[in-house]
């Protein structure tokens, strides 16, 4: 099970990874990225099972990062984990493909939550 | 969810109060005496997101140096001698993009949320041409003081309402 993080924050990408191993998730390589433009590379690369994505980045947001994952048939499993978690932010990801939205701050619960049914 | 194009102080308490104990684990809470930001001690970090869209205006968040490096060595989980000033800034930054967003939430959409700015150091002034302040807060960690701002920036706003956050910056 290979998971990416792609947030622009280090910090950030390194509470997600605590939060996973919280969460039960131990067992799992996680690859990294901090832009989408870097993530798209990646899961070429890599071919993750699941992405965890911010939503607002440099050089490619999140949103457009999916679109883009799309538009090319591509299927990986993809949520975001973002600080904006209104209605219609959920409602956009939603359409654009994705699977969940985690907002920030969040929990190991939260994570555990949207990330069961997905990964088990 | 309601929307308003207002900020309460509660609104910003309470998200600023959930993004310190999810991921600093640290106390926080409102005091009732603000302090001038010079007991900053002159060392000052001050980090800035722009909404723009349904809403226009900033987000500032401010403290000084050393409880921006408190919070940093609390999200990195590390000693502080492994904190450097851009994992500072990384963490600070990290910080008001969450309390931004959160905020965000409440306002009209569509808007967009900006990458965060974040500077660190001597005692320096942020303005934001045609913005009024909507509403600020201090809260205490300990000793240390942080205090958050909502900023609203307006087409009609008047040139003596425009931002200088000189004097609560220094």
């Amino acid at each position: 099970m290979k998971i990416l993080v792609a947030d622009d924050s280090r910090v950030m990408r390194q509470i997600v990874k605590r939060t996973l191993r919280q969460a039960g998730y131990t067992n799992v390589e996680i690859c990294e990225a901090g832009n989408g433009a870097e993530a798209l590379e990646v899961i070429v690369r890599e071919a993750p099972d699941l992405v965890l994505c911010d939503w607002n980045m440099p050089e490619m947001n999140g949103i457009d990062l999916l679109t883009v994952l799309r538009a090319g048939g591509r299927n990986v499993a993809f949520g975001f984990v973002t600080s904006e978690g209104s209605p219609a932010m959920r409602e956009r990801a939603q359409n654009a493909g994705a699977l969940f939205l985690i907002a920030k701050p969040f929990t190991p619960e939260a994570f555990r939550e949207v990330l069961e049914p997905v990964l088990g | 969810m309601t929307t308003t194009t207002t900020i309460k102080q509660d609104q910003m308490v309470e998200i600023t109060q959930a993004v310190w104990s999810s991921f600093l684990g640290m106390p926080l809470h409102v005091v009732e005496t603000p302090e001038s930001s010079a007991a900053y001690g002159g060392q000052s970090a001050t980090a800035t997101v722009h909404i723009s869209g349904g809403w226009n205006g900033s987000v500032i968040l401010s403290c000084s140096t050393t409880l921006a490096r408190r919070a940093a060595v609390a999200m990195f989980q590390t000693g502080p001698d492994d904190i450097g000033d851009e994992d500072i800034a990384d963490a600070f930054g990290e910080l008001v993009n969450m309390i931004g967003g959160n905020l965000k939430c409440l306002l009209p959409e569509p808007s967009e949320l900006s990458l965060p700015t974040v500077s660190l150091g001597a005692a320096h002034v942020v303005t934001i041409p045609g913005a009024r302040l909507l509403q600020h807060v201090e809260l205490a960690c300990d000793a240390d003081r942080l205090h958050i701002a909502v900023w609203n920036r307006r087409e009609d706003a008047r040139p003596d309402l425009q931002a200088g956050l000189e004097g609560m910056i220094r």
